[in-house]
Order: C-alpha cells, then sequence, then structure tokens
C-alpha cells in the first residue's frame, strides 16, 4: 500500500460525474488533492508562487485529460504523474536543473534545535540542490523507483541512485550539528 | 562492525528519513487555486481548435524544403514590429495585431521547418522546451477569458515563436556556411 498523500481513492461515481463535465465533481476532486499537490510541488520546487502556479497548471491539465484517463493506474498515480511533470517542467524553465551543482553553505541561523526538529528536516531538504532534493522526495516520500526517477529526468538509473546517496548524505550532514534533533532519524 | 550489519544500519537510516520526510506533513496553498480553475474550465469547455504543434513535423514540409532553400539563405528577418501592450490601443486592436504577428511569426516558422532536424543537441533539447512552452501557452490561450491575460498570453507565444525562428535561421546559416558563426541574433538584437 502506497504511502503517499496523494493515495486517495475516488469513489467511482465521482470520478464518472467528473468524465460527464460536472464541474461541482471536479470541485471536489480539486479540493481532495489541492494538498498533495501543492506539498509536492512546494517540495520540488522550494517556491510558494511557482507550487501555486504548479496547482493551477496540473489541476486545469487534469481536467482537461480527464477523458483519457483508462483506468488502468489508479486515478491519484495519475494525477500525481501530471503533477510531477509539471514541477519538472518548471524546474527545466528556471534552468535550475544543473547536475553538477553543489551545495550551497549551511547558514546556521537555527534557534535551539529541540524546538524545531521538523523545521530543520524541512530546510536542509530545502537547501539541497533542485535535482537532488526532487529525487530524494520522489524516492522516499512518493515511493518512486529510481527507475521511474530515471525516466522523469531522461537519465539511468545510477544517476537516480547517486543523487539519493549523494542527497541522503548531505542531510546527513546538515542535521549532524544538533545532536538533540532528529536522533531518531539516525543522524547522530 | 559487519558489512552486513553497516549495510542494515544504513537502511534503517534510510527508513528513518523516508519516515521523517513524510512526517513534515502536508502543506496549504495561501489561496485556493479553484476559483481560477473554475473560471478557466467554463472558458475552456468549448472544444478550441488546436493551434499546430512544431514537434517532428517533417514529413509535412520535407517536399517543400529544397523550393525554400534559396529563399532562406537570403532570408533576413522582418523587422520585427514588436507589439506592445500600449493602453491607449483598444483591447481588440492590440488582441487582432498580436495575432497577425504570431500568425507572421508561423509563416516564417514554416519555412524553416526543413532546418529544425539540423541543429545540435542543445539547440534541439531548448527547441523541444520552447515547444513545450508553446504548447502551454496554446493551452492557456484555450482557458484565458481576461483580455489582459490573453494580450499577455499572446505576447509570450510571439516571444517564443520568435526564439525557434532563431535557432533554426542559426541552423540554416550554419548548414550553409558551416565556417561562419553569425547568429540571427547579432543582427536582430530584439530577439528575446
Amino acid at each position: 500500500m502506497s504511502t503517499s498523500s496523494f493515495a486517495i481513492e475516488l469513489p467511482p461515481h465521482l470520478l464518472a460525474r467528473a468524465r460527464n463535465g460536472d464541474v461541482h465533481a471536479f470541485e471536489e476532486i480539486y479540493r481532495l488533492f489541492e494538498r498533495p499537490v501543492y506539498t509536492l510541488a512546494w517540495r520540488l520546487l522550494n517556491d510558494a508562487d511557482e507550487a501555486q502556479e504548479t496547482l493551477h497548471d496540473a489541476m486545469l491539465r487534469l481536467f482537461q485529460k480527464l477523458s483519457q484517463f483508462r483506468d488502468e493506474a489508479p486515478f491519484w498515480s495519475w494525477l500525481r504523474q501530471i503533477a510531477v511533470n509539471e514541477a519538472l517542467m518548471r524546474l527545466r524553465r528556471r534552468r535550475l536543473i544543473d547536475y553538477t551543482d553543489v551545495l550551497p553553505e549551511l547558514v546556521d541561523e537555527r534557534t535551539p534545535a529541540a524546538l524545531l526538529e521538523r523545521h530543520d528536516l524541512a530546510q536542509a531538504l530545502a537547501q539541497l540542490p533542485a535535482i537532488t532534493r526532487s529525487v530524494v522526495w520522489l524516492f522516499h516520500v512518493e515511493g518512486y523507483s529510481h527507475q521511474e526517477i530515471a525516466q522523469q529526468f531522461g537519465k539511468t538509473e545510477s544517476f537516480s541512485k547517486s543523487q539519493l546517496a549523494r542527497g541522503t548524505q548531505k542531510l546527513r550532514g546538515l542535521l549532524a550539528p544538533h545532536p538533540e534533533g532528529l536522533a531518531h532519524v539516525g543522524y547522530v | 562492525m559487519s558489512v552486513m550489519s553497516e549495510s542494515s544500519a544504513a537502511d534503517d537510516r534510510d527508513l528513518a528519513l523516508a519516515t521523517s520526510l513524510r512526517g513534515l506533513g502536508l502543506l496549504a496553498p495561501r489561496r485556493s487555486a479553484w476559483p481560477e480553475l473554475a473560471r478557466a474550465l467554463a472558458v475552456a469547455a468549448p472544444a478550441a481548435a488546436p493551434r499546430p504543434r512544431y514537434r517532428r513535423r517533417l514529413w509535412q514540409f520535407a517536399a517543400a524544403a529544397s523550393a525554400v532553400t534559396v529563399a532562406l539563405l537570403l532570408w533576413q528577418p522582418p523587422p520585427a514590429p514588436r507589439v506592445g501592450l500600449d493602453p491607449a490601443r483598444s483591447v481588440s486592436t492590440q488582441a487582432n495585431a498580436l495575432m497577425q504577428e504570431s500568425e507572421r511569426w508561423e509563416r516564417t516558422l514554416r519555412q524553416l521547418e526543413p532546418y529544425s532536424g539540423a541543429v545540435d543537441a542543445r539547440s534541439a533539447l531548448i527547441s523541444a522546451e520552447i515547444e513545450d512552452l508553446i504548447g502551454m501557452t496554446d493551452l492557456q490561450l484555450g482557458a484565458a477569458s481576461d483580455p489582459g491575460q490573453m494580450a499577455a498570453l499572446w505576447q509570450r507565444r510571439i516571444g517564443l515563436l520568435r526564439r525557434l525562428a532563431e535557432i533554426r535561421t542559426d541552423a540554416a546559416w550554419q548548414q550553409a556556411q558551416p565556417d561562419q558563426q553569425l547568429s540571427m541574433s547579432q543582427f536582430n538584437p530584439t530577439l528575446l
């Protein structure tokens, strides 16, 4: 069973109504998936405005393509793929996909770590290069395989594996200075 | 520590990381995108006539390729009457002018189509991205209802078409004169 926040099963009648162009059904679907789509976009893009635009564009594309959905995969995984495509397209537009970029120095402005465990993790994640962060998120949170991630980026599986290893190592390095924080995730 | 137990510890750490990342929870947008989506869907409901896609349609133009080659080598870019968003002009006049300019660039691109496959890998990648963006702009145009937004989208579309024309013109020049590094942008600085 998927642990993705997208993994919401739609009632068949809701999908049928949406396919018939019922705008209320569209709205219901939007409400169900608003936060998963926005969260995915935010984590990949690390920008609130772009995440908002991605939410809009992905949902618009979903509704316009709904007639093409064939029930071969769960609806949520189809929507998630649309959202991933939209977010990665934005990364490409930004020209931020730099496979050689280096991690910036961590500016340690953190307040006592015990207060900010989740914040620290989110902040560390945000400091990863965009491509590395995307791979880490798609693998660990959305459950994509290395093969699937490689396809998204037009790269090999070893690219996905190395980005993941690199991202994990960087996260470990970023979080290590706080022994009282995140001890439970094995970074100390 | 044995290799096996080191590997197991690493797996545990990754599992813990995945759990922690998932524990970051869901984020909510600052505003709902639904009102805008509802408007877009209402406008887009009548199926808009699809605009031409530029992706890999060489076969449609192959027959015309030889006929236009000479003309292309002599081709100069149009003086590019860059249509601006002048508040003094009526909305419909602006929209018509933008659409006409877009059509002009489409005609130019049709002439240049035989050279779309002659670009280097980097230019091919950029061209593919521009084509995607044109497709996305068309999608947004199909959904837009606000005249100001539509004008901005038409402007964007024109800019993308011009970029594509620039790449193909470079390819045409280089194919004709491989030792020259002449770029259209050298004599048309208004290009994006």
